[in-house]
């Protein structure tokens, strides 16, 4: 009974809280695409830099979440600081709560779904709150605030007013994903902006033209890789091959290296994405109608993945904050490495991904502990989430029965059978396979940059698989895709 | 405990087997359709970096004018 409780606290706040309101009507494909185009420009807005910090902040701030900054979106010195993150935690929370009953939730009904979905929202709220007290009171602002020394705190107005921006950007994000996750765009609203997010990154990484000035020395570099190597060869003939080299190693900034692992991994990805197993289906009200129904091996998509690092990042911030606020060197031990804070000792080190090889073979213990414990919480996440998500052998097995279908030379009690043969296995390995290809990416010095490829990809495929569905649908009724037809 | 220790051990092995011959019977995408994916989702994904970028591009000036 305490499952209702909850959500009818919820329901105490449902008036208070803005929210999107569900669509009258279907929403039209031109609509659609407006929408999630500019949800994306207003995500990408939402990157610029927080007012009543230093110009170049970034430089200041002593970064100790770098692994997996670009996992969530989290950008230094920005808005979004905290990033995707307190919405997916939250995300996660509730669907794995009410997947093992903990919440009592009949999601067929509307109202208890927008309950729901409030109570997502709030939590996500929390969240954020809680990681933005955490960010000004484990100074993590520390000399990158305006006026500011190294040494000295932060005085209470700029901590109100930064804290402010943060969560209220927090807030703004959480109500972009509820627009697209009410059904006014394409897919996902987290996968959709992660896949922008991660877009945007990769084209930034490799042709971005911003000069920025290094660490500690007055020289400036271009942010992109591809772009610093050009221009290394125009600047000095006889120190070629150092400048060249460099823009294969540089560690401040995205490399060459970083390129090849990302767009290797993406490869990679895209293969694995397109395994599938066919079932040859026909229908039991038409004869002649046979189809093939496909069964992905990466049934439950990049989400497996995604969870286990949110598992991770959490641990993580968390911890940063402990070990700030506590002093406490068991927990974790961070040294300053070229404006990062990289973990060196204690229990945070031992659940952190190594980023290079070096540190991968300087000690193995860790990257046993920390990749084994990835795996199996991606592996565990998959197990379950087909029936969370009503995905599982039962619910397709009902979902064939409601559309007169079968499975080829099968009788209606044996689908479930055959269906709970191959799901599981396939969304177990799935997981298990894409996890794996991820941190074989980190190890290689991918610093968050391959999860995020995988991540990118296969809620790329999602949104365009909508995409297309869509448009199909529609039978060309876009007024949209007419016009730009036009101009072909 | 030696049980439990079997158990443990049977859990992912079985699970290796299983998962193997899994992928084994997968349908593999051609060279040619796998191709053509890359060229799809290639051509998506630079489109939306590239809008993307220009859009973080305008950042700068807006930098330049707030901080």
């Amino acid at each position: 009974m305490s499952g209702f409780r909850l959500l009818d606290l919820v329901k105490f706040l449902l008036p208070v809280l803005p929210e999107i309101e569900s669509p009258y009507e279907a929403v039209t494909f031109d609509e659609k695409i407006v929408i999630t185009i500019s949800t994306g420009i207003i995500f990408l807005f939402g990157q610029l830099p927080i007012y009543g910090l230093k110009p170049n902040s970034s430089l200041f701030i002593e970064d100790p979440f770098y692994q997996f900054r670009s996992i969530f979106a989290m950008e230094k010195g920005t808005l979004l600081e905290l990033g995707l993150l307190p919405v997916i935690t939250s995300g996660f929370l509730w669907q794995i709560l009410a997947g093992f009953k903990k919440i009592k939730v009949h999601l067929g009904v509307r109202s208890e779904r927008e309950l729901f979905q409030t109570g997502q929202k709030i939590t996500s709220l929390v969240i954020s709150l809680i990681y933005c007290l955490g960010l000004i009171f484990s100074n993590y602002y520390g000399s990158s605030v305006k006026g500011l020394n190294v040494g000295e705190t932060i005085s209470i107005g700029s901590a109100l007013f930064i804290s402010y921006q943060v969560l209220g950007m927090s807030f703004f994000l959480t109500l972009l994903v509820e627009t697209f996750d009410k059904g006014y765009g394409f897919g996902s609203g987290i996968l959709c902006l992660l896949t922008l997010q991660y877009a945007t990154n990769f084209v930034k990484d490799v042709v971005g033209l911003e000069l920025i000035p290094l660490a500690n020395s007055n020289k400036l570099e271009n942010h992109g890789a591809l772009t610093n190597l050009i221009r290394n060869f125009s600047f000095n003939p006889k120190e070629l091959g150092k400048s060249v080299l460099n823009s294969f190693t540089r560690s401040e900034l995205p490399n060459l290296n970083q390129f090849y692992i990302s767009l290797i991994v993406i490869l990679v990805a895209i293969g694995i994405n397109n395994f599938r197993i066919e079932l040859p289906i026909r229908s039991t009200k038409m004869r002649g109608m046979n189809n093939i129904y496909p069964i992905k091996l990466l049934y439950t998509g990049a989400l497996p993945l995604l969870f286990a690092f949110t598992v991770l990042a959490n641990i993580q911030v968390v911890g940063y904050f402990l070990v700030k606020l506590t002093g406490n060197a068991i927990l974790g031990d961070y040294k300053l490495v070229n404006n990062q804070l990289v973990l060196s000792n204690g229990v945070l080190y031992y659940l952190s991904l190594p980023s290079s090889i070096y540190q991968l073979l300087i000690n193995p213990l860790r990257t046993v502990i920390s990749s084994s414990l990835v795996i199996f919480l991606s592996c565990w996440f998959a197990n379950y989430w087909s029936y969370f998500s009503g995905s599982s052998a039962v619910d397709i097995a009902k979902q064939f029965k409601e559309q007169g279908i079968t499975i080829g030379g099968k009788r209606d009690a044996s689908i479930v059978k055959e269906l709970g043969r191959i799901i599981p296995v396939a969304s177990v390995s799935g997981a298990f396979l894409i996890t794996s290809l991820a941190l074989v990416g980190e190890f290689l010095g991918g610093f968050g940059k391959a999860v995020t490829g995988v991540v990118g990809i296969c809620s790329a495929f999602g949104i365009m698989e909508e995409f297309i569905m869509e448009s199909q649908q529609n039978g060309g009724n876009s007024q949209l895709m007419s016009s730009l037809a036009n101009y072909q | 405990m030696a049980e439990g220790f079997e158990k443990l051990v049977e859990v992912p092995t079985e699970f290796f087997k299983d998962g193997t011959a899994f992928i084994k019977r997968c349908q593999k995408p051609s060279k040619n359709e796998y191709l053509k994916i890359i060229r799809a989702v290639g051509i998506g994904f630079i489109m939306m970096g590239v809008v993307g970028y220009v859009v973080k591009l305008l950042h700068i000036p807006i930098r330049y004018l707030i901080v």
